[in-house]
């Protein structure tokens, strides 16, 4: 069974994949991601905590990559920092 | 038969918490697809010394000797990519922490790399696979002895980096290794060499110069042709001991110096003859180099108190130029000198 992440990052190598885009889905087995994430590992949360930031669909168009983001408002990037800030929450979350 | 091709070429570093041990559980590998980071050229050497038969020999050919001293080397050279992330720590920390003595640590929305007191060993072990059945090699107890951080016109930043391992150990001899050569694994665990994690991780976007600021004595005015920062600690595993094998014994460092080269567009401006009336009355000043534009996408050099050399002006290019090479960052706190991405 996986479970479902969303990507937070700028950009991030996955193996063969290449992220590039806020909120791409990528799902990991709990024995991926304990190989995949901690503190170098894939910038993700839980798709849970991602809806949580409460991103619109018309955002993630906008601003969902890096060079989208240099002309993005304040109040986006804001959100873009807390979903960021999620990602240590469940890096503990994994180690435990 | 198979050759491989270099693009195939995979890099990963683990920080050892004690030198010469391979991170490990129970004796088996630790690696991880997250300790691998992006490089654009990586040389690890295995050396076994020779020591000569000097003894006479009539037929006027070399005798073989005896087994001499073991060690490794390592060099990198890759581009400084911050994670992207709010105080994440990026692919290369472990070879930073080694230049610097000591550990990374997140401070607030940044992730800092400041100045470690003596002798604080910081070493890591690195993994190289070649993508294909050519020898992957794992060097252990490496050291950064010299750390270069470049920036100049049409090249992302980079660092390059180099320094010397206890030994470096390969799949194709792995099995010949034995004590301190085994660098912390047991045979019985891990019987070959470590398999390459499934889809390793690399974060972060490059930086480059071309954006940011440079901040010399208050002024950013100043135009920059190039910088570049020198961390050199000095590291050496000496291999001086008799009776202790055939390893070199824990690593020592020398002095550590710090030091800034700036080629500067020479001006009649104050900002710039503010630099030279301060290297001429050796009046220490701080500099701040920052690479990049993008939160978290940017690097950061900080050093609190620099001598400036007399100026060297040169007319190799249009414009009269002034050669700032070897500006030295004098440390007295951690909080004197700092590498930072934010």
């Amino acid at each position: 069974m996986k479970n479902k992440y969303r990507f937070v990052g700028s950009r991030t190598e996955y193996g063969a994949r290449k992220l590039t885009t806020l909120g791409e889905v990528v799902e990991l087995s709990d024995e991926e991601a304990a190989g995949a994430l901690g503190p170098k590992g894939l910038p993700v949360i839980t798709d849970e905590a991602f809806q949580s930031v409460g991103f619109t669909s018309e955002e993630l168009a906008k601003y969902g990559t890096h060079g989208q983001r240099m002309s993005a408002p304040e109040a986006f990037l804001d959100k873009f920092a807390h979903a960021q800030s999620l990602i240590g929450a469940q890096k503990v979350e994994v180690v435990e | 038969m198979a050759t491989g091709i270099s693009l195939s070429h995979r890099v990963y570093t683990q920080k050892e918490t004690t030198w010469g041990t391979i991170p490990n559980t129970a004796g088996a590998s630790t690696v991880a697809a997250s300790d691998y980071m992006k490089a654009t050229r990586c040389v690890v050497n295995a050396a076994q010394g020779e020591i000569p038969d000097r003894d006479k020999n009539p037929s006027g050919d070399l005798t073989e000797g005896t087994p001499g001293a073991k060690s490794g080397d390592w060099s990198m050279v890759f581009e400084a990519r911050p994670r992207g992330t709010a105080a994440g720590r990026p692919d290369w920390a472990e070879i930073l922490e080694s230049a610097l003595e000591a550990d990374g640590a997140v401070n607030g929305s940044n992730y800092d790399f400041s100045i470690g007191a003596i002798p604080t060993i910081k070493s890591f072990s690195l993994f190289q696979y070649r993508g294909t059945t050519l020898a992957s090699q794992l060097a252990f107890g490496c050291v950064t002895n010299s750390l270069k951080l470049v920036m100049e016109q049409g090249a992302n930043a980079r660092f390059e980096a180099s320094g010397p391992a206890l030994w470096v150990r390969d799949s194709v001899t792995w099995a010949t290794d034995s004590g301190i050569g085994l660098g912390g694994y047991t045979a019985g665990a891990q019987p070959a060499f470590p398999t390459e994690p499934a889809s390793p991780v690399a974060n972060g976007i490059p930086v480059n110069a071309l954006t940011g600021t440079a901040t010399l004595d208050g002024n950013t005015t100043v135009q920059i042709k190039s910088a570049a920062v020198n961390i050199v600690p000095g590291y050496e595993i000496p291999q001086d001991r008799l009776f202790a094998g055939q390893f070199g014994s824990s690593a020592e460092r020398d002095v550590r110096r710090c030091t800034i080269d700036l080629s500067i567009v020479d001006e009649d401006i104050a900002a710039v003859t503010n630099l030279y009336t301060k290297a001429r009355s050796r009046t220490k000043i701080a500099i701040t180099l920052e690479c990049g534009s993008a939160s978290n996408n940017r690097l950061q050099i900080y050093a609190a108190s620099c001598l400036l050399p007399e100026p060297k002006y040169t007319d190799d290019a249009r414009k009269w130029a002034a050669d700032l090479s070897g500006i030295i960052c004098y440390i007295s706190s951690a909080a004197d000198f700092r590498v930072r991405t934010y």
